[in-house]
């Protein structure tokens, strides 16, 4: 028996070039994220105000930056948060249930919102809602995630489009907005018509 | 004086001892070459493990997997290297996720490919005989692996929120008044939370890798292992549940200075120790039911 039979050089040409794969050069630069774009705090009707609870809408620990609000109208109140992520490297996936739960809520159930953005006729988008109960009280959160602009609401196809984007070498970045209300939460008209100036065409 | 060989016997045992050395060889340059090609993850790995206390495990099973195979050893010497073309499939399986893991930016996909890359390199190199008596041994690396942050951190905070409501289920038959909001446990004086630390979850993995070792290491059927490895589970959470009601109890009555006491600040230490502790005993009343069969 020879040390370097066909097995084993089959093998060392397998591993090597997996190694030329992996270790070849090909992560972009860490370059710093552009200021992040915010609606305006009067948005039509609804008066705005920097902040939000954290306990109903608690920004991950992995985002780079984010922002929350208050917005107002006819006594009701909707919350508005806004994380972004890189999209290079690991630890970069978030998860809206997990987030959800990061101050002791528990998950409820989740399902699905249409919503006909404003300025596109006849447009119509598909976004998460997530209702979940903490310290007894119930909230409504709906969200959706912007890759690139590119709206997804589902985890495993947002990880599978973070892989792929990955695999050609393009990272987009990626950002969640999470638009939350609570028992005193408007009724689904407004809240609907708020949704319509945030959710992109 | 020594014994003389039969013509033959001698050049037969010298080529036999050769060939096993090449075999050896062989092995090495390859295991060399997986550990220079996964150098990346090895290094991501130790950092974790070592940042991590949670994790910290995981420094121990690349020694408790080798001692598995040491321990094998003579069964190993005796089975007989054939180099197999199965084998291929499964390098190219495991190396291609390792790829896709590493550029996808996926961690937990190329880590997870490693100890099917090095059982996939013993089916290739040293043929199914020899992979299937490795088989334990390697599957043991599994454990040396954290989960995805997304699924570690979801599984922590239900099982956080299951240990505050089952403690404050609990509180109230030792005679502490409490309310639960979350992961808050409202007492009288103070309010505790139970948080990620506290939870069980990052205390079962090492448990698991505890379960597996424990029954291995003994030679345990492998039907005792399996109960051993599946209690570790329950064993663990409901140490640690004993740990928050006596923490939450202790803080009740004598005052916050039960927080700082031996069985809260070192709390990965009292659960594993509860529990291995109930993993002896329960090995014990398995054996002895097996042996009385």
């Amino acid at each position: 028996m020879r040390v370097l039979d066909r097995y084993l050089l089959t093998f060392l040409g397998i591993v090597v070039l997996t190694g030329i794969v992996v270790v070849s050069p090909r992560r972009p630069d860490e370059a710093p994220l552009p200021p992040m774009g915010a609606p305006p705090l009067e948005l039509h009707d609804w008066v705005g105000a920097d902040g939000a609870p954290d306990d109903v809408l608690p920004i991950d620990e992995r985002a780079v930056d984010g922002f929350r609000r208050t917005y107002r109208k006819q006594g009701a109140t909707v919350w508005l948060a806004v994380s972004r992520y890189r999209a290079t490297g690991p630890l970069v996936r978030p998860a809206i249930k997990q987030i959800a739960a990061l101050r002791g809520a528990s998950a409820v159930t989740r399902s699905m919102l249409t919503i006909h953005p404003n300025g596109v006729p006849g447009a119509s988008r598909s976004v998460g809602v997530i209702s979940l109960t903490r310290g007894g009280r119930g909230y409504r959160i709906v969200y959706w995630y912007l890759l690139d602009g590119d709206l997804v609401i589902d985890d495993y196809a947002l990880r599978l489009r973070l892989l792929l984007d990955g695999l050609r070498m393009r990272p987009r970045n990626l950002v969640l907005v999470r638009v939350a209300t609570g028992n005193d939460a408007p009724a689904e008209a407004l809240l609907r018509a708020l949704l319509r100036h945030l959710v992109p065409a | 004086m020594a014994e003389l060989a039969a013509p033959g016997v001698s050049s037969d045992v010298a080529q036999g001892s050769t060939e096993a050395q090449m075999v050896w060889v062989r092995l090495g340059i390859a295991g060399v070459a997986v550990v220079a090609v996964y150098a990346p993850v090895l290094v991501g790995l130790a950092e974790d493990w070592a940042a991590f206390p949670n994790l910290s495990h995981g420094f121990a099973i690349p020694l408790i997997a080798g001692y598995l195979v040491w321990g094998r050893r003579r069964e190993i010497e005796a089975t007989p290297i054939a180099p197999s073309w199965s084998g291929l499939p499964l390098v190219l399986i495991s190396l291609g996720a390792y790829a896709v893991g590493v550029l996808g930016g996926e961690p937990f996909l190329a880590r997870v490919s490693l100890p099917i890359t090095v059982l996939a390199t013993i089916l290739f190199l040293g043929g199914a005989k020899v992979a299937r008596r490795m088989l334990l041994a390697v599957g043991y690396l599994l454990f040396m692996i954290p989960l995805p942050y997304v699924t570690l951190k979801g599984l922590t905070d239900q099982v956080r929120f299951f240990d505050a409501t089952m403690s404050a289920w609990a509180l109230p038959w030792l005679g502490v008044p409490v309310l639960q909001d979350g992961f808050l446990l409202h007492l009288p004086r103070i309010t505790l939370e139970v948080a990620d630390v506290c939870s069980s979850i990052p205390a079962v993995a090492a448990l698991l890798a505890v379960g597996a070792a424990y029954g291995l290491v003994n030679r345990r059927p492998t039907a005792v292992c399996a109960i051993l490895v599946l209690t570790a589970v329950p064993f663990g959470i409901l140490s640690n549940i004993i740990r928050i009601i006596l923490t939450a109890a202790g803080t009740y009555y004598l005052g916050p200075i039960a927080l700082h006491n031996v069985v809260h600040a070192w709390n990965g230490a009292t659960v594993f120790i509860m529990t291995l502790g109930a993993l002896i005993v329960l090995d014990g009343l398995l054996m002895r039911w097996w042996w009385r069969r």
